[in-house]
Order: structure tokens, then sequence, then C-alpha cells
């Protein structure tokens, strides 16, 4: 019998949660003592008992105070993109390292929506397992606009002094990270409206709207805020780098199961209709390895660190996988309360 | 009654010793008012924070001082008071940390010192500002614990801790007291550990909108003992904030989050019947 892949996971997620959100007892409480400074997963400098910082935040600070404010100035343009290239180059270090299994396996704020998911499934409120194709295919762009404008765009103009300050560090102000990990130390000066000027409220009113949203949305749809995360569009970037792997080896059946695309959380449909290409790490894939779990066919989907397979698709395992799964989803509260007021009628 | 025969004491005219020496900050320079407790220091606004020069750090009737500048791999370096004897010349080290300014005085019957902690701006040092705290810098030492790392500085109405050291040791049950020039004061005892924790004041008379808006005010923590006949006092300077929750309000964020689930689960309601 192999390992509960999915349980395994949650394990490990919840293990990097608790490191990240409270792992300042453990690597240190300031900047120096923290592991990168460039994480590849959203673990926020606004917690104050955080074990890193995303590669976001200084991102956005190197467009608004050095390279913002240095073309300003009419500086040298390659030594105000330094610190931007250092941040990249150590977010690149620890990102090859796990690929974008960063954001299935390690990410706080994807553990906190699979968590609601849990809450949602267990509630039995309506889970719908896909998203129709145009939605995720209108959903799509989403995260590459956010990477561009929230994370060098905004931060850019505002260090070339054309916008307000309030757009310094715009996509930290809406991350829903941010509310979260710190809200998890029982700190709650993230969950504010900000009346400084107009941007801030704005930008306050949407995080704030945005992290309820989730919380709802994640209780019916899977991943709601990892399909516009910008951190996911800065992996795909990355992705052909990164030692995990996800590898197809299609056979005729695959055209007619497609298994795998329901299981993705992120429903990725081309897991399903790749035909040719070995290569199916798509950019909105987080690794989580759930499509090659639930593939019925041997070998066909892998998980391979480097050349080396470390999770295989096997028959024996769907089965046992599926069996589990539906005694999982049997049990629900809004079942026990209707079984429990049917056994009253009668 | 007595803390007060005690402050009189340790603080005023003690008869031997000048005025207390402080250091202060001129806050009318340039630097980034937003990020981190020592960002407005002399070395000017914390790593890529702050554009240009900040406002200058002062010592006040620092008359026959020695100062230095401990810096973040703990190396001390010589300051120069300045043509007035007044505004500090501080060595620029090119790193981004924490430096300790440090001013020592004694004579036969007093040791004084006062310190204040600026943020020095530069390449990453690597080094921790642990290592800075736990260096032992003079006899009797106010350490913060912590310090307000970036993005965090001292705020009215949160908890500022500090650690009473002697030897570089923790000294309990020694008398602590923390005055701001916006004219509150505060005492506290040291516990076992050497431990105090002071609620900043909120004592701002004009806040608006803003953290760039406000101007800093500015604490003291000091403290004294006698041992073996000799009066050991110090203090510890720091600038700190307007609480920004004087424009944030956490009720309409807490609404806001319900109004997001509350049309979070309407919009999904909507989808399942569509």
């Amino acid at each position: 019998m192999r390992v509960n892949l999915s349980l395994l996971r949650k394990f490990v997620q919840l293990a990097a949660f608790v490191f990240l959100v409270y792992g300042s007892g453990v690597v240190g409480f300031y900047a120096a003592d923290k592991l990168s400074g460039a994480f590849p997963a959203l673990a926020c400098a606004y917690d104050a008992k955080t074990a890193d910082y995303c590669v976001l935040i200084p991102l956005q600070h190197q467009m608004d105070h050095r390279l913002g404010t240095v073309l300003a100035a009419g500086g040298e343009v390659v030594k105000a993109l330094m610190p931007t290239l250092i941040s990249l180059g150590t977010f690149l270090l620890m990102f090859v390292i796990l690929n974008k299994a960063f954001c299935g396996w390690i990410c706080p704020l994807g553990f906190f929506q699979e968590v609601m998911g849990l809450v949602g499934q267990k509630l039995g409120l309506q889970r719908r397992e896909s998203l129709p194709d145009g939605t995720v295919d209108r959903i799509r762009p989403v995260k590459w606009v956010l990477l561009l404008l929230l994370v060098f765009a905004f931060p850019l103009l505002t260090g070339l002094g054309l916008t307000d300050h309030s757009l310094g560090s715009p996509y930290c102000s809406i991350c829903p990270s941010r509310i979260l990990t710190s809200m998890a130390t029982g700190d709650t000066s993230q969950l504010v409206v900000d009346t400084t000027n107009d941007g801030y409220m704005i930008l306050s009113l949407i995080a704030t709207f945005l992290f309820g949203m989730m919380m709802a949305v994640g209780m019916t749809v899977r991943q709601p805020f990892c399909r516009i995360c910008p951190m996911l569009a800065l992996h795909a970037v990355f992705r052909k780098v990164g030692l995990v792997r996800l590898v197809k080896n299609a056979k005729p059946r695959c055209e007619k199961c497609g298994i795998c695309a329901q299981a993705c959380p992120m429903d990725i449909r081309e897991i399903h209709t790749e035909m040719q290409k070995r290569d199916v790490l798509y950019p909105d894939c987080t690794l989580c390895g759930r499509c090659v779990e639930f593939c019925p066919d041997k070998d066909v989907l892998q998980m391979k660190y480097a050349v080396v397979p470390i999770f295989r698709a096997d028959p024996a395992y769907f089965k046992q996988r599926k069996q589990a799964q539906k005694r999982w989803e049997a049990g629900t509260l809004l079942g026990w309360w209707r079984r429990r007021r049917e056994g009253r009628g009668n | 009654m007595m803390k007060k025969l005690w402050l009189v004491a340790l603080f005023g005219s003690v008869g031997v010793a000048q005025a207390e020496m402080l250091f202060t900050e001129n806050s009318g320079g340039g630097g980034h008012a937003g990020h981190g407790a020592g960002a407005t220091a002399a070395q000017g606004g914390h790593g890529g924070h702050g554009a240009g020069r900040g406002p200058a750090t002062m010592l006040q009737d620092g008359l026959g001082a020695s100062i230095q500048m401990v810096t973040p791999t703990l190396e001390s370096l010589p300051v120069d008071a300045g043509k007035d004897g007044r505004t500090l010349q501080i060595p620029r080290t090119g790193i981004d940390s924490y430096h300790l300014l440090l001013a020592e005085r004694r004579d036969e019957k007093v040791q004084e010192a006062a310190m204040r902690y600026i943020y020095g701006r530069g390449k990453p040092s690597g080094r921790s500002p642990s290592e800075l705290l736990a260096h032992k810098a003079t006899v009797l030492e106010l350490i913060p614990a912590p310090l307000p790392r970036e993005h965090w500085r001292y705020e009215s109405g949160e908890k500022a801790n500090f650690i009473v050291r002697f030897n570089g040791e923790p000294l309990a049950d020694t008398w602590v007291g923390l005055s701001s020039s916006n004219g509150s004061s505060l005492e506290a005892t040291s516990d076992h550990r050497g431990r105090v924790s002071f609620t900043l004041p909120e004592d701002f008379s004009r806040v608006v909108a803003g953290r760039q808006s406000n101007p800093p005010a500015e604490f003291v923590v000091r403290t004294g003992t006698y041992q073996n006949g000799m009066l050991y006092r110090t203090n510890l300077s720091a600038a700190y904030h307007v609480n920004p929750l004087n424009w944030q309000s956490n009720g309409v964020g807490l609404f806001m989050l319900g109004a997001g689930f509350v049309s979070g689960l309407v919009m999904m309601r909507r989808r399942g019947e569509g």
C-alpha cells in the first residue's frame, strides 16, 4: 500500500504553514535572520512572526525605491537593477529545488484555501469540481496582469513620481496572505480600512472585501485566489528550470478518460487533452500531484525530480485513492441534517 | 513619592554631574518617516526606503562625553560632536542595519550613558541586530526587546519592552522611567529577567490621516542603580509615531470582510443555480 499523497501533502502544508507563519522563534525576528528574503511562496513580511518574506515585497520596493527613483534622477540603470537581480537570483536558488510545488505544498495561503474547501465540503455546500472552460480561460490572464501591473508597473511609476505613494507596493496592499498570516498570529492591524487618502482607502477596501470573498468562494470552488495569484505567474516564468517535473506518457485511452483534469484543483484541462508533449507542467499547475493520484493507467502521469520518478500513476493506488475520496466525501453536515430530518419524518 | 525622590537622585541635582546627556533627533530633515523606528536616523531611512540624508542626530548636554558608534559587525567607531558640540558627525559604514550610538561620561561618583539605535543604509550585512543587542556596550544598559524591524516602528498605544542589564547581566527589581517629548511619563520596575514593558502614551495633540503626515515624537527611557558606591545612570531615546489606528478602522475592515464573504456566497449560489 502506497502512502496517500494528498494526506502527506496536507501534513507538509500544515508544517510549512506553522513554520512560515510562526517561525521567527526558530530563525529570528529581524530581516537579516529570515531564510532568504525572497521566498517563492506567500510568507508575509507583515506577519511579526514570519520565518521568511515572499519575493514579491522586495520586488515592489525595488521598483519603487530603487529603480524608479534612480531612473527619475537619471542614474545608472544597471546599478539600480542589481538589488532586483539579487532578489530574483535568491528566489531562483530556492525555486529550483521545488519548482511550482512551492504553491501546492508550501504556500500558507494555498493551504488556507484548501482548508476552506474542506470546510465547504464538510458543510455540504455545493462543490463545483470544475469551472466551465470559458470561465477558466477568462481567469487565466488575470495573474499576469496582476504581476505586471501590481508588482512591477505601479511601483515603478511611483518611484518615478508619476503615481501616488499608495501604489508603491499595491500587491501587498491587496494580498490576502497579509491579512491571513498576521491574523493567524493574533494581530488585527492588517484587517483595516485605511483613510489616509483615496488610494489607500480603495486598496484597503479591495483587500478586506477580497479576503472575505476568497473565504466564501473557497468553500465552493477550489483554490480561487491561486488562479489569479501573481506568484503563480512568476513561477510560470521560471518553471522550466525547476527540478520537480510533471510528465505524461499519453496512451490512446487518455482521450476518453479525463479524470486527471477533473481532479486538478486549477482546472487545467490540457493535462487531459495533451497527447504529444511529455512536459505537462502548465503555467497554472501547482504540482499538487492530484492528477497523478487520479490517473488510472500505469505510469501515464509521473512526478519526477530531475529524471528520477518520485510518484507515478498506478491502477491499484487509483482504486484505493478513489475509494478513500468517496468515503471522505460521503460525510457532510448537510447530509447528516437531512438524514436526521427524514428519520424524524418517518 | 519614594519614586519621585529616587528619580531626583538619579537624574536631578546630583551635583557632581552636569545635566542629563541625551541623544535627540532634529526631525526637520528629509528621511522617509514610513518605515522602521530608526528609519529617520542620521544616515537617512532604512534600506531602500528613503532618499537622501535623514534628520540630524544631536547630543544634548554632552560636554566631556566620549561618543562612539557600534556597528552591526560590533566595531566601535569614534563619533565627532561637530563644531557646535551637539550635531553629530556620524561615520557612514555602508552597512544596512541598526547601529548603536553610545555616549559615556564618568567622574568619581557617577557614570552615565546615553544610547540610541539608528538605522544605517547600505549593503545588507547578513548580521542580525540580535548580535548588536547582545553585545555589551556599557556597564548599565537599556536594551530594546526587540527593536522594531522594517515596516515596523514604535507607535503610540503599542507595547514597548526593554531589558535592564548591568555588566551584561539582567538587572532585576530596578526602577525604569519613560517620558515623552509630548509630556507623558510612566514608571515601572524590572522583573526577575530585567524586563520592563510600557504602553507608549497616546499623547499626540494633533493627528491627521497618514503615516507621513504626522511628525514623530521622542521618548526617553531612563534607569539607574547604585553599585559599590557608584551611581550608574543610563537613558535610551527613540522616536515614536502616531498609531495608524487613528486613521485606520478595524470595524470597517471587518465589515468589508463580511460583505466580501456574503457576496462570495451569493455569487456562488447564483452560479450554482445557473
